[in-house]
């Protein structure tokens, strides 16, 4: 039985003691990841440290636009760089994506709960990741590579759409070259250039032969994908709480208030974004929830 | 030393799990070791649909050719299998099959196996339902990549 407990971190109040208030930060970096995905780097204006754990995320302000929910990508702890990737498919994330280095942005957090990492320690890791979902998981993929011992065999199954959509391929390759690491990557279409596999994230899940009662598994990216993961998971015989999902809705105020992140009986943005699978497997299966 | 029977070979592939032995005799009568090199063409689009193929190891892509460019639908690995079109006239090859790593594969004769299915109805079914479950499998996912998993 892993952790039940997933309550939410203390919040982290950077805002003078109002954690609606955003605190200035300023791009530092910004690499563009693939033609609509791009990850900066912020840092506070007065140089103050920021701690976040794996899974949780930050609001983003682009200031005269709006405010977005975007997880942290960065490795976890303590540290002065804070990272996002953030895809580019609405007006606050298209101003985001027009910024440069040294430009403004407004963030608060970090909000919600996290992967619960440490608690699986002596587990089979496995990450199933689609799209853009492998961002949130990337800490979890950090803290693991960085503490291999406390884990057992450590899977990495991620499904992009096309060889040009996949996220962090460097990243990806040198986890790869490990040999106690395994990278299965999947795309959805490909031409004859690609030499990996083609086909859905679900067709690799029995290929990877886990044992299923050792595994603790985190899964991240759209809820269809995370659906048809989690079946093909259960049909080995991993079981739902032993399966972590993160989950997407419309935070805007972070911290549990304004309701429009509610789902069923929660709020994804403080009572989540992080689920062990068992205690919400009741609302991800109930349409337009 | 005397060679194993191909059906001790065959048993271990994940298409005969479950299936009785003499089911697997059976079958193993339509059957031959073949193996392709990396660029190979197992199968073409448009030709008779006359073999289909267990791969025991190796990888091949599923193509469809569209003219100008080739896309790669599906990759298949050990323990897949290849060809379903054999079972159903027009007994025409739908897809090109191109191997990507030295394949080696149980390759069946499909005349051999539909008049055993013929003859056999309870061996018929048996077949069927495992291709059957083939089929839905690879429309499960060829609907899973059209509703564009990852967007």
């Amino acid at each position: 039985m892993l952790d039940t407990s997933l309550s939410p971190l203390p919040p982290v109040v950077h805002g003078a003691g109002d954690p609606m208030l955003p605190v200035k930060t300023r791009i530092v970096d910004r690499k563009q990841e693939t033609a609509d995905t791009f990850t900066i780097e912020l840092e506070f204006e007065n140089g103050s440290e920021f701690t976040f754990a794996p899974g949780q995320f930050n609001m983003l302000y682009t200031f005269g636009t709006g405010e977005v929910p975007i997880s942290i990508s960065g490795t976890p702890g303590t540290s002065k760089n804070i990272v996002h990737t953030i895809r580019d498919v609405g007006v606050v994330t298209s101003a985001l994506s027009g910024l440069n280095v040294g430009d403004k942005v407004g963030l608060r957090g970090p909000f919600g709960t996290y992967w619960p990492i440490e608690s699986c320690k002596g587990k089979d890791i496995v990450i199933a990741a689609g799209g853009i979902g492998l961002a949130p998981i990337r800490p979890v993929i950090r803290h693991v590579m960085e503490n291999r011992d406390d884990y057992g065999r450590f899977i990495i199954l991620y499904g992009a759409r096309t060889p040009e959509d996949i996220l962090y391929p460097e990243e990806l390759g040198q986890y790869k070259s490990n040999l106690d690491v395994e990278v299965w990557v999947t795309v959805d279409r490909a031409d004859r250039s690609w030499r990996g596999h083609v086909g859905v994230i679900t067709t690799m899940i029995t290929g990877a032969g886990f044992e299923p009662e050792k595994v603790a598994a985190f899964v991240c990216g759209p809820e269809i994908m995370m659906h048809f993961v989690i079946m093909n998971m259960n049909r080995l015989g991993v079981t739902n709480d032993q399966i972590y999902v993160s989950m997407e809705r419309n935070m805007q105020c972070a911290i549990g208030r304004c309701g429009h992140c509610q789902w069923g009986t929660e709020f994804v943005c403080k009572d989540g974004p992080v689920y062990r699978f068992d205690k919400v497997e009741h609302l991800f299966n109930i349409r337009q929830l | 030393m005397k060679n194993k029977p191909l059906s001790d070979l065959m048993v271990v592939h994940p298409f005969f799990e479950g299936m009785d032995r003499d089911h697997v005799d059976f079958i193993a009568g339509c059957a031959q070791n073949k193996r392709y090199k990396a660029g190979e063409f197992m199968m073409l689009m448009g030709k008779e649909a006359d073999e289909f193929y267990l791969i025991r190891s190796g990888r091949v892509a599923v193509e469809m050719d569209a003219g100008n460019r080739t896309y790669v639908v599906q990759t298949v690995g050990e323990g897949g299998i290849i060809g379903w079109s054999w079972l159903n006239p027009p007994l025409s090859v739908r897809y090109d099959v191109r191997v990507m790593d030295d394949v080696s594969v149980f390759a069946f004769n499909a005349q051999c196996v539909r008049d055993k299915c013929d003859a056999d109805p309870d061996f018929g079914f048996n077949i069927t339902r495992r291709f059957m479950k083939l089929v839905v499998e690879r429309l499960m996912a060829t609907r899973l990549q059209l509703a564009e998993l990852y967007a």
